[in-house]
């Protein structure tokens, strides 16, 4: 299943879909978190320890990138829906 | 009336394409290719069969990725994506569709079938659910010996350089 996402997703001439992501490096020695929008963009090799804030549409999410992510796409770490939760109204 | 094949019992006076399919991970398809491959007639019932075709069937079996070891296999990728806390591991483990149909109404075989068995492994392993990258190496101690069958930086350098 996991080698479908990567071998089956997208003919390999193309390469992944990568999205320019400045301050790699400076984030590899600080470890500062990297705010992006990106979400389509491909869990590269390179991206392994760095810390990312994957927006969802409201807020950023933060990521802890590890090995097995690779290959993966960045959204689908950061959830875009809430599951829905039954609250009781205040003022009765 | 019951003839065991690589420890799974299979009903004697069922066509012989029809009993492999109780195989899990055997389906018509290619138990028709078995059949054909071992040209086994299509009426040819289970306790017709020689001792002889019988063996060649088990070992060709025992070759294949069936029973325990597929559904093996299903679990390790579902607990993969577990570990890593992506969309589709968190959908499994609430007992949702994965893979974007509605849950207004129907998603009856997902909730019959996903995130039961997989809650029951968190609910032993992990203390917070939710904290996924967290709890990854205690998820992966536990119930996930194959993980490191994965490698996914090779897999993904293969394919693309």
């Amino acid at each position: 299943m996991q080698s479908t996402i990567v071998t089956l997703a997208r003919s390999a001439w193309k390469g992944p879909f990568i999205v320019q992501i400045p301050g790699l490096k400076q984030a590899h020695a600080s470890g500062t978190p990297i705010k992006t929008y990106a979400r389509a963009c491909t869990v590269l090799p390179t991206f392994v320890g760095l810390k990312f804030m994957v927006h969802n549409g409201r807020d950023f999410v933060p990521v802890k990138i590890t090995e097995e992510m690779i290959g993966h796409k960045l959204g689908e770490f950061s959830p875009t829906r809430k599951r829905f939760t039954f609250r009781k109204t205040k003022n009765k | 009336m019951v003839q065991l094949i690589l420890g799974v019992n299979l009903p004697e006076n069922k066509i012989v394409r029809v009993a492999l399919t109780y195989f899990h991970g055997i389906g018509h398809k290619t138990a028709q290719q078995l059949c054909s491959k071992f040209s086994i007639h299509k009426t040819c019932k289970l306790y017709e069969l020689s001792e002889e075709k019988i063996q060649q069937i088990s070992l060709e079996l025992s070759n294949m990725n069936i029973e325990s070891d597929l559904r093996r296999e299903v679990r390790n990728n579902i607990l993969h994506h577990r570990a890593i806390g992506s969309y589709k591991g968190k959908r499994h483990a609430i007992g949702y569709p994965v893979r974007g149909q509605r849950t207004k109404t129907n998603a009856r075989t997902a909730r019959k079938l996903n995130g039961k068995w997989l809650r029951k492994v968190e609910f032993s392993t992990l203390s917070n659910p939710s904290g996924a990258t967290s709890s990854s190496s205690r998820i992966r101690s536990y119930a996930l010996p194959l993980l490191t069958d994965f490698r996914p930086f090779e897999r993904f350098y293969n394919k693309f350089f």
